[in-house]
């Protein structure tokens, strides 16, 4: 027979007690009465105040397939932190930041330096908004992309981390857009980019960027820029480059790529010398796929690369005074000699701007299709 | 194990002392050597650990010394009675000290993370009310519970690392420098808080059932610890890089944070490696009450267990709600600590194990005077 004495049943109720106290339960709130945001837009209104606007997708009208899954609430204060206690206090149910997904800021707000440094570190020290947050910038005002209806988009923050999770190799690699790294990267190079969305006729457009320094958003660029900007980098792969063979575009596409930034000396400056490596295919060419061909197309393959590297190297380095690349950084962690040789008599500024490039590019293409 | 009173095995020792020295100073301790040595602080996190190895030497060599005497016997026979009292006495301060620093960093950690709304009190009072309950279930309890919760520990640790250091750029850890400018071992004895709970070797060895094996036994606890130490400080600057790492106060939590496991059914890592790294300082906490306890019986071998541990509970509290209440700055608190490491790591062993030489020297000397002088009779 089991027996059971005294003891055993205090420390029973204790641990009843301890699990009903102790859990750090008392101001639950179910997820039934809880508002998921999804979504934060910022702005600066014209009296100077912080907007905030939040997406919120309602889960029933997600599951039932209805179009119109958001609720939208907007706020305003002088504060973010009081910005969004003022669109709690708006919703009817308790507003959970846990699963925000991206975060946009307006374009004006993108430019000011003193606000945005203080809504950023609101964010940076908010426990509760993941470090894997996406951090974007709208073109005009971020209410207004949110209050945009978009073409096939039924929730917004969920379709930009989906489009960005499906191209794992592609050019948006190159975006400092995670929370974490974008701290990390701003703290050590002071140069970041950050994916710019806008919205032309009724979609979406994801392909260009944002150039921040020191702070602030600097310039806009195109995705011809981030793709230049992302092959010195060597993170994409699987991307189509279209060279013009006698009138005819010739889709190439990059099957994998190999690529080194190193440093030397000469005449009196540091060289960077980018190397490139890229194995292609060739999917789409009406016409002979003869060696003398292949042999142009890779030629002109490599200069369309190199044209595209030495363009956005242009727009950063030359016209932007902008290390996007961290080259002073890297020169640093590889050859500290000839760094401190070049830096200590140099503002950041003139360094970079001393900088000569040097692009080496060798492609092969290894595949020419199947025809069936 | 259960059949043998108060006796643990080897790989439990092991166990025990894995789970005693990993708390809260593992968590911040890239922030710490960064601090220090920029992107090459990981060289001191490698040099402290050779240090707590010669600590570890040190202390067992002692141990070894007097085989049948426990920590306040072979001190009040090395040191004399009066100075064996007050070192007890200030290695339960220390204690205290230790536990309630565990127990502050952790309970502001715990209500940014997981428990935001929920009193501070009430988290570090229960995890006292615990830690002492299981204190006082003896050594073979945590020896068993160890064994467990060690490889939930390192396991889920582990798992982390290689997912966070998939994502590291290492080319963050350059340019490598050794040179003569850092002074390496200064810097390496103020990491030495990264070691805390080390000193109880001291407690543990009279419980170790084969007592030969257990200097070999806490090399090898030192060395997993080291090596754990170096390799979360190495990805920890390959992920952050030292500029930004210096900034952050938690960055082994943050670095996990960061981690994205495809598919996983969990969104945020850092609340599942905060669930794992509460039985590390849950560990921390049981030990620190416990081994205070030791002593305190030994002093007062007439006391009565559960008054002992409710008293040192108690002291804890106190201390932790000061900690909590006050603003201390967090660099003092280090370097008490710090400092009472060393005198229990370095200066206590060394001097114990020069007095037991001399001692052991003057007695042979005396005897061989003697067995000159009675030849001297005899002729």
């Amino acid at each position: 027979m089991l027996k059971v004495n005294n003891y055993k049943i205090l420390l029973l109720l204790m641990t009843i007690c301890l699990t009903l106290v102790f859990s750090g339960c008392k101001r639950n709130v179910s997820v039934e009465h809880r508002d998921f945001v999804d979504t934060i837009g910022i702005d600066i209104t014209d009296t100077g105040n912080i907007k905030v606007t939040l997406l919120i997708p309602d889960p029933g009208k997600v599951s039932k397939g209805e179009k119109e899954v958001n609720q939208i609430v907007t706020s305003e204060a002088t504060t973010f932190t009081q910005a969004l206690k003022n669109a709690d206090k708006q919703s009817a149910k308790k507003l959970s930041l846990e699963n925000v997904r991206i975060i946009v800021a307006g374009e004006e707000l993108a430019k000011d330096k003193e606000k945005q440094a203080i809504i950023f570190d609101g964010i940076k020290r908010n426990s509760v908004i993941s470090k894997r947050v996406i951090i974007a910038v709208s073109k005009g005002k971020a209410s207004d992309l949110l209050n945009t209806k978009i073409e096939g988009v039924q929730i917004f923050g969920k379709y930009i981390v989906e489009y960005y999770a499906q191209s794992p190799d592609d050019i948006y690699t190159a975006y400092d857009k995670k929370l974490g790294k974008l701290i990390s990267k701003m703290n050590v190079v002071q140069n970041v980019i950050v994916p710019e969305i806008s919205v032309k006729d009724g979609k979406l457009l994801l392909e260009n960027g944002v150039l921040f320094k020191e702070g602030k958003a600097i310039n806009t660029f195109n995705s011809e820029i981030l793709r230049g900007y992302a092959l010195v980098n060597g993170k994409i792969n699987n991307i189509v480059v279209d060279v013009e063979l006698d009138g005819e575009v010739i889709p190439i596409t990059i099957k994998s790529s190999k690529n080194k930034v190193s440093f030397t000396e000469k005449n009196g400056s540091v060289v960077v010398n980018v190397k490139q490596q890229y194995d292609c295919s060739l999917t789409e060419f009406n016409g002979g796929v003869s060696d003398q061909n292949i042999k142009k197309l890779e030629r002109l393959f490599n200069e369309e690369i190199k044209n595209n590297i030495e363009e956005s190297y242009n727009f950063f380095i030359n016209e932007n005074n902008s290390d996007v690349y961290g080259f002073e950084d890297s020169l640093k962690k590889e050859n500290f000699d000839l760094y401190s040789k070049y830096t200590n008599d140099a503002t950041n500024v003139e360094f970079i701007r001393g900088l000569e490039l040097n692009v080496v590019v060798n492609s092969k293409i290894i595949s020419t299709g199947s025809i069936r | 194990m259960i059949f043998s009173n108060d006796k643990i095995s080897i790989r439990q020792m092991i166990s025990i002392v894995i789970l005693d020295v990993f708390g809260t100073s593992i968590i911040v301790l890239p922030q710490k050597a960064a601090i220090l040595n920029s992107q090459n602080g990981w060289l001191i996190v490698l040099f402290t650990s050779l240090l707590a190895i010669l600590a570890t030497i040190l202390i067992t060599t002692l141990c070894q010394k007097e085989i049948n005497l426990n920590f306040y016997e072979h001190t009040k026979k090395n040191l004399t009675k009066p100075i064996a009292i007050l070192i007890m006495f200030v290695f339960v301060i220390k204690n205290v000290l230790i536990v309630s620093y565990e127990l502050s960093a952790f309970t502001s950690m715990t209500s940014q993370i997981l428990l935001p709304t929920r009193s501070l009190v009430m988290i570090y009072g229960s995890m006292i009310v615990v830690g002492a309950y299981c204190a006082m279930q003896g050594i073979e309890t945590r020896a068993r519970l160890s064994e467990i919760v060690v490889f939930l520990l390192l396991l889920s640790l582990l798992f982390s690392l290689i997912l966070t250091s998939i994502d590291a750029d290492f080319k963050n850890l350059l340019p490598v420098q050794i040179h003569g400018d850092v002074p390496y071992i200064k810097y390496s004895f103020s990491l030495m808080f990264a070691f805390m709970g080390l000193e109880y070797l001291y407690l543990l060895y009279p419980y170790i059932s084969d007592k030969s094996k257990y200097k070999s036994g806490a090399i090898k606890s030192v060395a997993i610890l080291g090596f754990l130490m170096t390799v979360i400080t190495i990805i920890a600057t390959a992920n952050f890089n030292y500029v930004t790492l210096i900034e952050q106060r938690w960055p082994v939590l943050d670095m996990i944070s960061e981690v994205n496991i495809i598919g996983a059914y969990f969104e945020r890592q850092d609340a599942l490696i905060m669930s794992f790294w509460i039985m590390g300082v849950f560990s921390s906490v049981t030990a620190g009450i416990y081994y205070a306890s030791v002593i305190i019986m030994d002093l007062i071998p007439k006391a009565k267990t559960k008054y002992v541990i409710s008293i040192i509970a108690i002291a804890i509290f106190v201390v932790t709600d000061i900690y909590m209440g006050v603003e201390v700055d967090d660099a003092i608190v280090i370097k008490t600590i710090n400092g009472l490491l060393i005198f229990f790591l370095f200066i206590f062993p060394i001097l114990s194990l020069s007095v037991a030489k001399a001692k052991e020297m003057y007695k042979v000397g005396k005897t061989q005077k003697v067995g000159e002088n009675q030849n001297v009779k005899g002729e």
